[in-house]
């Protein structure tokens, strides 16, 4: 399936033009921007927040030439290898924080939908098209198929094709592995970035409401960091 | 275009713009908010739906059931369900809704929304998407309805603000009418002041109008001042002050001539012993104190009446005129008192003699003609030494002599409307008519002989019927005028001048002629001009804004007063006929008529000359500066 705001791009030749530019320079981080999220990591975060955007950037680099596959793996595990699974409260000290991939990335730790925000962001980058990628609330069994404790998680869901089922990219478990094989998941909803920015939604940051939503809200601080 | 339009205009263009500026502002913010909410709630139903459907079975029923429930109860454009690979699963739309707002409000502040979106889940799978477009005429309908209340209270902003702006600039520009006025009074030379207005603008206009008034009224007051005394050289005695001959026998000759003065009167001659003799005996500066004293004595005597008039007609000859005296007074012994009181002294330590002799006239002698009865009295009184001789050959022998008769008369010809306007020519300086000067004639009794102002006037004033003649006056020279498109002058009297029902009556008569009025000309006698100062401003304050011209006649003893005139914006002069007459041969008339002519241009007024006796003297006049002339040789 196709969004209509994918639709829509395509119409508009202008606009097809420079989206396929920014993908034929590998990914939609231009080295301007890059240079810009360093510097902000550099000072807000210090030296580890610096090498931390260096090493993402290395990644996005090397994973720019590779076929989807890889770019799922490579990513899944970037990410799951650097970052540490810690609650919000911890990091933040607010129950629920959706971190944008820069603060992930400076803190080196984030929950579950940290993790999936910055995969999400990452292989959107990386060219991934955004009707593939969908962010997952899962209830999650821990402990075996027969425990009783369960936990709210998020996923990455990865679609090859629109009716198939997807892989998930997860942080408990850090293969990819096709959703059928994730017993221990249960899916709730999905979404992702698609439609929230048809029409008048073009500029979120005029709108003081969008700040209301806590998907757009960190789509909107994603954006002023340098991250489309 | 006035000040206050003109602020007008401003304070409705500030208004204007104002207004229209929040009008489009709110209503374009109440636009992108009504947008705002609308595009949240879309988003925020579709992800709610969706997550129904994505807990739910997803058998075709139960979708499409869910769909309508939310359809049905909701207000939804469309509700559309779009599997993965593009087909529509379910959808609702709503058929189209009349619109809330005029379809033209709804071009120019369209609503745009965008749809609201959101995935279904079917276990691992995705089931596809939801697309929900919340409908947009409520709030269309809410614009309009807020657009319409801004609209209304514009409207009553704008009054209010028209309402207290026109206050507001009546009370700004209150002080500006005074200063608009004094602008045109001095435009008009009515050279007046008026109190500093407290607005700074204002205050020095009016500031620097005041000055320029004060300045013109102190070269004025100068300028008259040394008329003044110009006219006392030409035409009073240095020694005793009283009128010098040729003066003296110049007003004589006019009450002999004039239509308006007395019908008759005395011409009193008193003279002294031989000059030669009395200086040798008693020095002449005794001589010189007791000419003084005579003449003073005399002044007192002259001025008891109006119209009186005393002259030194050579070194030892004095005259008094009395026009209105008739043969039956007592003024011979009045006047032999007076002379009595004035020099006795002298008279009895050097045995003087003064002799006085009376001669009685009646208009239309000539004057050397009364000059030899005068002469001839003398000479019986200094024959028959000491008392006043009268010689009463010319008396007026008129039917009435007492007040009661000419007041039966006098009220008959009212009645009766036995008055007529007669007509002289007055011409300007090209010889074309500037107006006709028409005195009034009266009838006593039917087809009885028509009586100049001068023979009824004096009786009308005592019998307190001058206003009423003046009334009638105005009224025939109204109907003359309205067959006749020349202009006409009229002659008023100083009582109609001072009586407010007069000239209540006169501004009430010529405002509903305004194209004759402003064809009318006004004589007032410059005595009552002096004298009734301020019923005579009233009276061209009253009058003159009607379109008629106002101007004084027998102008000539008061011209040091002028100065007071500037501020009443006065049309012309006449001058007397006393100070005209024999002008070729007196240069010192000519002088003072030049200066006269001067002063009365700067002030604004056109300069007449009265009883011009010959085309000549008419050219000469109009070389000297009068702007018209009149009289017997002026036709």
């Amino acid at each position: 399936m196709q969004s209509r705001q994918f639709q829509s791009a395509a119409q508009n030749s202008a606009a097809a033009f420079a989206l396929s530019l920014v993908m034929l320079l590998g990914g939609a981080l231009a080295a301007p921007q890059f240079d810009r999220l360093q510097a902000i990591a550099a000072s807000r975060y210090g030296e580890a927040g610096s090498s931390a955007v260096r090493a993402w950037r290395a990644m996005l680099r090397d994973a720019e030439t590779e076929p989807d596959d890889q770019k799922l793996k490579r990513v899944n595990d970037f990410f799951n290898r650097r970052l540490r699974f810690i609650d919000d409260v911890e990091v933040w000290g607010e129950a629920d924080y959706w971190a944008t991939p820069l603060e992930t990335l400076g803190r080196g730790a984030g929950d579950c939908e940290d993790f999936s925000i910055a995969k999400y962001v990452t292989l959107k980058a990386l060219g991934i098209p955004e009707e593939r990628m969908r962010l997952i609330y899962v209830r999650a069994q821990l402990g075996g198929p027969y425990s009783r404790l369960t936990q709210a998680h998020m996923v990455l869901g990865y679609y090859s094709t629109p009716n198939d089922e997807p892989v998930v990219l997860d942080n408990l478990i850090s293969e990819i592995r096709p959703a059928a094989t994730r017993t221990d998941l249960f899916p709730i909803f999905s979404f992702n970035a698609q439609g929230l920015w048809v029409g008048g939604g073009n500029t979120p940051a005029a709108s003081p409401t969008e700040r209301l939503s806590r998907w757009r809200d960190v789509l909107n601080r994603m954006r002023e960091e340098g991250i489309e | 275009m006035s000040l206050i339009r003109q602020l007008w205009i401003a304070i409705a263009v500030v208004t204007l713009l104002a207004f229209s500026g929040s009008l489009v502002l709110g209503t374009l913010s109440a636009r992108q908010y009504l947008e705002e909410q609308l595009r949240i709630k879309n988003v925020d139903n579709a992800t709610s739906l969706a997550l129904s459907m994505s807990q739910l079975p997803k058998d075709p029923v139960t979708v499409d059931l869910l769909l309508a429930a939310q359809f049905d109860a909701g207000h939804y454009e469309y509700i559309r369900v779009v599997g993965p690979d593009g087909k529509l699963l379910a959808a609702r739309e709503s058929k189209a809704v009349s619109p809330l707002a005029p379809t033209w409000f709804m071009a120019l502040a369209p609503i745009q929304v965008s749809e609201g979106s959101a995935q279904i889940q079917d276990g691992w799978r995705q089931f596809g998407t939801l697309h929900l477009k919340s409908l947009s005429s409520f709030a269309y309908r809410n614009l309009w309805h807020g657009t319409l209340e801004l609209l209304a209270w514009f409207a009553v902003g704008a009054t209010l603000c028209g309402v207290l702006g026109t206050a507001l600039l009546k009370r700004l520009l209150s002080p500006l009418d005074r200063v608009v006025d004094h602008a045109k009074a001095i435009g008009e030379r009515r050279f007046i002041t008026t109190p500093e207005s407290t607005t700074t603008e204002f205050r020095t206009v009016v500031a620097a109008m005041n000055q320029l008034s004060s300045r013109v009224g102190t070269m004025l007051s100068e300028e008259s001042a040394r008329l003044e005394a110009l006219r006392l050289q030409t035409q009073h005695d240095a020694v005793t002050g009283v009128l010098n001959r040729s003066h003296f026998l110049n007003i004589v000759d006019e009450a002999l001539e004039s239509e308006q003065a007395p019908a008759g009167g005395l011409l009193a001659m008193i003279r002294m012993p031989d000059l030669a003799d009395l200086n040798r005996e008693l020095g002449r500066s005794t001589v010189d104190a007791m000419l003084q004293k005579l003449a003073s004595g005399l002044t007192d005597f002259g001025n008891s009446q109006h119209g009186w008039a005393v002259g030194r007609l050579n070194g030892s000859d004095f005259a008094v005129l009395a026009p209105d005296a008739g043969p039956g007074d007592d003024l011979p012994l009045r006047l032999s008192e007076s002379v009595n009181l004035a020099v006795g002294e002298y008279m009895r330590n050097a045995e003087l003699q003064i002799a006085i002799g009376l001669a009685s006239y009646r208009r239309g002698n000539t004057l050397p003609q009364l000059l030899s009865h005068a002469d001839m009295a003398l000479s019986k009184a200094i024959e028959q030494g000491g008392h006043p001789v009268l010689e009463a050959v010319n008396a007026i022998l008129h039917p009435i002599t007492d007040l009661a008769g000419w007041r039966e008369g006098l009220c008959a010809a009212l009645d009766a409307r036995r008055l007529t306007l007669h007509a002289f020519p007055v011409l300007n300086a090209k010889g074309q008519l500037l107006h006709n000067e028409a005195p009034v004639r009266l009838q006593l009794e039917r087809n009885g002989e028509w009586l100049c102002a001068g023979e009824f006037m004096s009786w009308a004033a005592r019998a307190g019927l001058i206003e009423r003649i003046d009334l009638v006056v105005l009224e025939l020279a109204l109907a003359h005028m309205r067959k006749d498109s020349r202009p006409l002058c009229i002659n008023l009297s100083s009582e109609s001048m001072c009586s407010a029902s007069s000239l209540s009556a006169f501004s009430k008569q010529l405002a509903d002629l305004p194209d004759i009025a402003a064809r009318l000309w006004i004589d007032l006698p410059e005595t009552a001009a002096y004298a009734h100062i301020d019923a005579f401003r009233r009276f061209c304050a009253e009058l003159k804004p009607l379109g008629c011209r106002i101007g004084l006649e027998h102008v000539g003893q008061r011209v040091g007063q002028i100065g007071e005139l500037s501020e009443v914006g006065l049309d012309y002069l006449k001058i007397a006929r006393t100070i005209t007459r024999g002008v070729a041969l007196n240069t010192g008339s000519q002088t003072f008529l030049r200066g006269l002519a001067t002063i009365a241009h700067a002030m604004g007024m056109e300069v007449i000359a009265e009883g011009v006796g010959s085309a000549d003297e008419g050219k000469l006049l109009i070389s000297l500066g009068m702007d018209g002339v009149t009289g017997p040789g002026i036709s």
